[in-house]
């Protein structure tokens, strides 16, 4: 009887979570262990909404990520000049629906940007994502010019020490990484740790000192994502990242959720081998991570929900 | 009724003056590509457009010439109405007496020796001298090199304080050479306006001379009637073009502007526009030998330069590749030679910012024609701006299909350079880059990639050039075509549609 008890109350505990989630001015007060709280979520079988709905839910709602007041910024990946169905850019449906959470949840601004490879009014358009974002209520960002990032200095990185990262992921009190799965002929795989490379100004650097060294010190920066939302609605699984056609996109319907970059990468590229043959090994940039702290590779340790929409 | 018209030409012209100057300032990508087909309607590019089919505008300018004179000059021309407002302006400073302007003698060896030298260098395949000259083009190029950065700056700094509406601009298509040439052609046109009225446009700009030659057939003309004219010379005192004497109750009807400023102010209806084709024959001027010498000599220049064309073809050409990569739709150099005026539209209009004015990487003929540089960025694969803004056909206007098949240069690598090799590091930024797959990654060792290039593919829009992190040398970097070729359109790499239900992990 206890371990019915036991359930009972863990059934009554996710619905209360849930309602905070949708009214959290009245259970704001009450505060959330840990040990109650899924690390990483996946959730396949769904719109993208949909499926940003329900990982978002089983994560513990937006509420513990984003506080009243709190002004977020968002960085999908908008590096190219591609529509969304060529899986180039993230989906601009689930960054719509990002954002509508983020103001149910009281935030004073949402702010998207990108620094993006192809020219970037172009990617802001044809990605769909500024419009999405407009409708949202949100605003894009410029991160077009150096003008727009500060030096900051990273104790902890290897290669890295020192790097320019956009004013907006320094001065929000938020930040959200909303990569799109893909495969990537430098890195191999771009996920959420890739997809923070689109923070900083210079690349070219990163790209002549060891690339994946580089992205893994990245990762120790002292402002972190508060979540990576990995989109992986339409993957790229091939001629990544920037693709030559819809012959390189397959239909996964699936979503990724973790505080982890590590364990959210780790995930996704699990997920990503069974349409094509990748492993953590290859995007080394993962396990490189690890080796800095940032995150784990075990996530058969963490607590994991899979849903099945 | 001339009240009406002179009203009508400055309103008119101000107008277009300012549409135009937006189509190059850049000011808003709305505004632009709204009127971007003003410049069409400008004499050059409409005479290109003759030369390459759509006749309609040229034949509409040249009937409207013959009709009434170079109204083209008054309304149209940008730089005409340009310099009208500097002698406007600096008419308001000047003392009453130095306000008036006074009968000169026309300069007629001068114009039709220019006129006849650039007609023969196109006649010879090059724009060059036209170029220098055409007033379109001209104004084209001080919006785009002198005003431009003006805008940029005001917007910069406009950008600190309203962060959120205006974004940060760089001037990176700068080019010394053609901003100098710029500012010295802004700044004669000012001063010989300032000083001269119309001097420009009666002695040195070839589409004046030529509207002028038309001019002197055209079925009504600005003329004074004699019976009625009392020699006041209120009408010669207020031509910009100096072309009325009032003693000789003649107008030299090739450097009269169609301005209309003499018909408003004369107080008995003594000069107006008159059909010229009335029967009495008794004006006829007598023939004056600088006219006679004009016409010998510009005789000799034409037959000289088609003599060049005929018996000294194809000197160029000698290598197929070049460091200089002309922009998609130019065909080749020498098609871009042939029929760009650098009026610097493209440049404008480019929102990737790769085209740039050359300085001599074309040759000393080449001189200011649109380059692309990939040290700033890459050329867009869907974009198409630069040949659907291009008035001239130098840039024949593609589809985005079918430019995605133009190749304008190779990519280039060398391997010894490439990170991969040098470091032994992940690299694959070209890989990244590359809109075709020209450039991928294949095995290189310990499980490193290396990229490698498929030529037939590559379209050298110089992503890869642009993000090679190689230093000092970049590993990889386009080589032109001088004459541009076809890329293969980029295979589909079919995939089988694949259902995972599991989660993998």
């Amino acid at each position: 009887m206890e371990r019915r008890n036991f359930l009972k109350a863990l059934a009554l505990g996710s619905a209360a979570s849930m309602i905070q989630w949708k009214t959290n001015k009245l259970f704001a007060a009450l505060p959330a262990t840990p040990a109650q709280l899924n690390d990483l979520v996946a959730v396949m079988g769904g719109e993208p909404d949909q499926l940003y709905a329900k990982a978002i839910e089983s994560m513990g709602g937006i509420g513990r990520f984003v506080k009243k007041g709190q002004s977020v910024v968002i960085k999908p990946n908008i590096g190219w000049n591609k529509a969304p169905e060529l899986a180039a850019d993230t989906n601009p449906l689930l960054v719509s629906a990002l954002i509508k959470d983020c103001f149910s949840a009281g935030a004073s601004e949402v702010a998207v940007f990108d620094h993006t490879c192809d020219e970037w009014r172009s990617c802001y358009k044809t990605s769909g994502i500024e419009d999405a974002v407009k409708a949202a209520g949100g605003k894009m960002l410029f991160a077009h010019e150096e003008k727009y990032y500060r030096q900051v200095s990273l104790p902890r990185g290897k290669r890295l020490k020192t790097v320019k990262v956009h004013e907006a992921i320094l001065d929000y009190d938020v930040w959200l990484n909303v990569p799109i799965l893909k495969n990537h002929g430098g890195a191999r795989m771009t996920i959420a740790m890739k997809n923070s490379m689109g923070v900083v100004w210079d690349r070219r650097y990163w790209h002549s000192n060891d690339l994946q060294q580089c992205i893994a010190d990245f990762a120790t920066l002292n402002k972190k994502p508060a979540l990576n939302i990995v989109d992986a609605y339409r993957i790229m699984t091939q001629n990544g990242p920037q693709g030559k056609g819809v012959n390189d996109v397959q239909l996964a319907k699936a979503i990724f959720m973790s505080i982890d970059p590590v364990a959210v990468d780790t995930a996704a590229v699990a997920f990503f081998s069974q349409y094509k043959e990748m492993t953590i090994n290859d995007a080394s940039h993962i396990k490189l991570g690890e080796e800095l702290n940032v995150g784990t590779t075990k996530i058969n340790e963490l607590k994991v929900e899979r849903i099945r929409l | 009724m001339y009240k009406f018209l002179r009203g009508f030409r400055i309103v008119f012209a101000i107008l277009f003056l300012i549409v135009i100057t937006f189509v190059f300032a850049d000011i808003g990508d709305k505004a632009a590509s709204l009127f971007k087909s003003v410049i069409k309607i400008q004499f050059v590019p409409a005479l290109f457009g003759a030369l390459t089919g759509i006749a309609g505008v040229f034949v509409t300018l040249i009937v409207v010439t013959l009709l009434f004179g170079r109204v083209y000059c008054s309304f149209l021309c940008p730089v005409g109405i340009f310099q009208d407002i500097v002698s406007f302006i600096a008419n308001i400073f000047k003392s009453r007496k130095k306000r008036l302007y006074k009968y000169a003698k026309p300069h007629r060896m001068l114009r039709y020796v220019i006129m006849t030298l650039t007609v023969a260098l196109l006649l010879a395949g090059s724009t060059t001298l036209l170029l220098k000259l055409d007033p379109y083009s001209n104004y084209g190029r001080i919006s785009e090199n002198v005003l431009r950065p003006v805008i940029i700056g005001v917007n910069n700094m406009g950008m600190s304080l309203f962060p959120d509406t205006f974004y940060y601009m760089n001037y990176q298509t700068f080019t010394f050479g053609s901003v100098i040439f710029s500012v010295l052609v802004l700044v004669i046109l000012t001063v010989m306006s300032a000083l001269r009225g119309r001097l420009y446009c009666n002695t040195v700009c070839p589409v004046g001379s030529l509207l002028g030659l038309i001019s002197k057939y055209s079925v009504f003309r600005i003329a004074i009637e004699k019976t009625k004219c009392t020699h006041c010379r209120l009408c010669e005192l207020a031509c910009k073009s100096q072309c009325i004497s009032a003693k000789n109750e003649q107008i030299d009807s090739s450097r009269c502007v169609q301005c209309y400023n003499c018909a408003v102010l004369c107080k008995h209806n003594a000069i107006g526009f008159q059909f010229a084709y009335e029967k009495k024959a008794h004006d006829k001027q007598p023939v004056d030998a600088g006219r006679r010498k004009a016409f010998i000599t510009s005789a000799g220049i034409l037959s000289a330069a088609l003599a060049t064309k005929i018996f000294a073809p194809k000197l160029r050409a000698a290598t197929k590749s070049t460091k200089a990569i002309a922009p998609p739709g130019a065909t080749s150099i020498d098609h871009l030679k042939q029929y760009c005026t650098a009026c610097h539209a493209c440049i404008a209009k480019c929102p990737s910012r790769v085209l740039r004015p050359a300085s001599t990487e074309y040759g000393l003929d080449g001189f200011m024609l649109p380059l692309m540089d990939y040290r700033n960025g890459y050329c867009n694969y869907d974009c198409t701006e630069c040949s659907g803004v291009c008035p001239n056909h130098a840039l024949i206007a593609k589809k985005p299909e079918e430019k995605k098949t133009i190749q304008i240069g190779i990519a280039n690598f060398v391997k010894e350079n490439c990170i991969v090799v040098l470091d032994g590091t992940d690299c694959g930024a070209c890989d990244e880059h590359c809109p075709t797959k020209a450039v991928h990654m294949v095995s290189f060792r310990d499980g490193l990639l290396i990229p490698e290039v498929n030529a037939s593919l590559c379209v050298g829009c110089g992503g890869c050039e642009y993000i090679c992190p190689g230093r000092p040398t970049k590993a990889i970097f386009v080589i032109g075509n001088k004459v541009h070729l076809s890329a293969t359109l980029p295979e589909q790499q079919k995939q089988e549609e694949k259902t995972v239900t599991d989660f993998g992990f």
